[in-house]
């Protein structure tokens, strides 16, 4: 799937090609991060398959939620973002470039993460899952897979 | 009146008699109480104003950004503790889980022992008595829901002691929807309780507005200086309002008060200003039972056991309300093992064990930063000693629920794997560390960092809360406490707020 087609724009996707590098609908990501997102979620919440809208929606929930936090929390996910736009610890991680990157291998280097010494990696990896997971059972669509009964209707 | 920071369009200036920073359990019963002694009284809130009828669709998504600080994702500074706390006018009460416990006698013991504090259970009940009056505090007559059934089963088949939990609420549906705002005003929170109050009797409140540095000169504070918060993110604006006042109560919560005051340079001869803070740092167990529990349904907590409270790293066991997002968020686990215990959720019973911290020379609290945009963070970090206590939690979490005849049990820790056995989970947890990121610990009780007592090198206030060396400025939340409480904390802060303001 082609990451730079990702924009979501007034309720429409529109081609990447067209905005330019933050895409503006976005109050945080970047079109960078939108690589990553479209990377992360296989790994992440691998039991759906991801289509360009279901990641667009992600990416507007995220950013959402994102724009609410306090500065500082907003510069440690940035710099969280930043770390995985490093070449170089892509490579450490057998991983070529996030655009290319499989969903197996995205896996591989979250785990690796998780298990490192650093605890600055172990603190990416749950930082990255308890965001990602916590948007995505936000959306009151996923209530039925977990038969979770929505609330009453209160009148 | 209502001033609402996230409409300001020009600065403001205020003159009262009281200024109060902060709306939760301290802030508004302290605003209520002095309304009604006549007094002219302004509430500053970082959080929004929402209303009962706000709450109704009882959506995590709505409430965690709206009514929580940080979104509910507040964390220490190594990020191994995630800290819930309310934002919002109301505070914590709008959002707690309507638990009430006065302060245990132990407690006031190692109190009287070690800081020299005189308060009796005796000399506190007329004050515990009044807000249980005030709040409708009292035991929880309904059957428990199966969540909280199942502790007391696996207690009682251990033959273990368990107790029925009192709550602040009035005709409850018994919903089960208290941490994302009471839909229908059952709870009898601050927002629906002493805020309407002091309203009525002419209290100025102003939501949307975060304090920011309170202006003093030799021992006088004579300004609060507070920014706007437009919308409902956590980014204050340019407009100013000052609040100038005769006295000033500093309620922001027992990590936004220590911040405020460091904020504002006051000087504190004790050196214990932001630090003793204390959380009950929170371990977790899941069990998978056989029949639905629904975990989300029903009046929170309505069983706890303090049976194991007092030994070593003592702790007391609740259940929490387990609703999607929050335990999305609290599963270590990652991929297709996330979401496998993901699609457990209707046969789910989680039990926390909550840590009593403060009462061991190892167990010091954490203190309260601030970073380079005068936001607080908390460091909290946990010894040895204390990681054996949640270790041991864990283990008395798990013998309970396959006592209660769980299939599964599962601690929460990023290396746990499900057990079906006792004993094959004690040789689980043989070999699991407990160290910072690996063992998950949550916290909604924040409690010290600018502690009451005798004398000004030992305790930031004196123990009515009156900062020492500053003839007008208080703090009366649960920042005065120099340990954790050892029970759910909301009664202990107002039964002080009433013996100091009443
Ligand atoms: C999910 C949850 C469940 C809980 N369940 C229970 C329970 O069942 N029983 C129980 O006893 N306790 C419970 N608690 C804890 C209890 O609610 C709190 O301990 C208690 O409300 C703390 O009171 P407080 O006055 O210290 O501060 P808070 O109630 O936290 O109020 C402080 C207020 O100050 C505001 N503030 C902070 N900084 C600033 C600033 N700079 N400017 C303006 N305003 C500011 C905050 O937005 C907040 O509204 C729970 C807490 C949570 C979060
Ligand atoms: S359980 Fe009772 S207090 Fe809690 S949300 Fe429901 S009605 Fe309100």
């Amino acid at each position: 799937m082609s990451v730079g087609l990702i924009a979501w724009r007034q309720g429409v996707l529109v081609p990447a090609s067209q905005q330019s590098q933050k895409i503006s609908e976005f109050s945080f990501l970047e079109k960078r991060d939108v690589v990553l997102i479209t990377a992360l979620l296989p790994a992440l919440l691998p039991f759906k398959k991801w289509p360009l809208e279901d990641t667009a929606l992600m990416c507007q929930d995220l950013d959402r939620t994102i724009s609410f936090m306090t500065k500082s929390t907003k510069s440690e996910i940035r710099q969280l973002f930043d770390l995985f736009h490093l070449k170089p610890f892509l490579w450490w991680h057998g991983a070529r470039s996030l655009d290319q990157i499989s969903a197996v291998d995205m896996s591989k280097l979250i785990t690796s993460m998780t298990s490192s010494r650093l605890s600055d990696f172990k603190m990416a990896a749950a930082a990255l899952n308890e965001i990602i997971c916590g948007v995505y059972y936000a959306n009151p669509q996923t209530d039925r897979e977990l038969s979770y009964a929505p609330p009453l209707e209160l009148v | 009146m209502i001033i609402d920071g996230s409409k300001a369009f020009s600065n403001q200036t205020l003159e009262v008699d009281y200024c109060i920073i902060g709306s939760g359990s301290g802030g508004a019963f302290a605003a209520s109480l002095l309304s009604e002694k006549g007094y002219k009284v302004a509430i500053i809130e970082e959080g929004p104003y929402q209303k009962t009828s706000d709450f109704k669709d009882m959506r995590e998504s709505r409430a965690y950004p709206e009514l929580y600080q940080e979104l509910a994702s507040r964390k220490t500074k190594n990020k191994a503790v995630n800290i819930l706390q309310g934002r919002n006018v109301g505070g914590g009460t709008t959002v707690n889980w309507t638990t009430c416990f006065r302060t245990p006698e132990n407690t006031l013991k190692y109190w009287r022992d070690n800081f020299d504090l005189p308060f009796t259970s005796d000399s506190l009940a007329h004050h515990f008595e009044v807000c249980e009056k005030r709040f409708s505090i009292s035991p929880w007559e309904i059957p428990p829901n199966t969540n909280n059934s199942l502790l007391a089963k696996g207690m009682s088949a251990l033959g273990r002691e368990y107790g029925h939990i009192s709550r602040n609420v009035k005709d409850c549906y018994n919903l089960g929807y208290c941490g994302v705002g009471c839909p229908t005003g059952a709870k009898q929170s601050q927002l629906v309780t002493s805020i309407p109050r002091a309203l009525a009797l002419g209290a100025i409140l102003a939501p949307r507005w975060r304090a920011y540095r309170l202006a003093h000169q030799f021992g006088k504070v004579s300004r609060l200086e507070a920014y706007n918060l437009p919308g409902l993110g956590n980014q204050t604006g340019e407009i100013k309002l000052t609040i100038k006042a005769r006295e000033f109560i500093v309620a922001a919560g027992a990590i936004g008060t220590p911040a405020l005051l460091m904020r504002s340079r006051i000087s504190d001869a004790s050196g214990l200003l932001g630090k003793r803070t204390f959380i009950h740092p929170t371990v977790i167990s899941g069990a998978i039972f056989e029949d639905e529990v629904q975990p989300y349904l029903g009046a929170p907590q309505s069983i706890y056991s303090d049976h194991y409270l007092w030994q070593d790293y003592g702790f007391k066991l609740e259940v929490p309300p387990v609703h999607p997002v929050l335990l999305a968020s609290t599963l270590m686990q990652k991929g297709d093992r996330h979401r496998e215990l993901m699609l457990k959720l209707n046969n789910l019973q989680v039990c926390i064990a909550l840590q009593r911290d403060g009462f061991f020379k190892d167990s010091v609290g954490g203190n309260v930063e601030l970073n380079s945009h005068g936001e607080p963070v908390l460091d909290y970090e946990w010894s040895e000693a204390m990681g054996e206590g949640f270790k041991q939690a864990l283990l008395a979490m798990a013998e309970l629920q396959f006592a209660a005849g769980a299939k599964e049990v599962l601690p929460i820790h990023a290396s746990a794997s499900t057990c079906t056995s006792i004993d094959q989970l004690s040789r689980m947890l043989d070999g699991l560390s407990m160290q910072a990121l690996a063992v998950k610990v949550v916290a909604a009780h924040v409690m010290g960092g600018a502690c009451f007592g005798t004398s000004e090198k030992q305790s930031v206030t004196n123990l009515d809360g009156r900062v020492w060396r500053y003839h007008n400025l208080s703090v009366m939340d649960g920042s005065l406490f120099p340990t954790s409480i050892a029970a759910n904390p909301m009664l202990s802060i107002l039964g002080h707020t009433h013996r100091i303001y009443s």
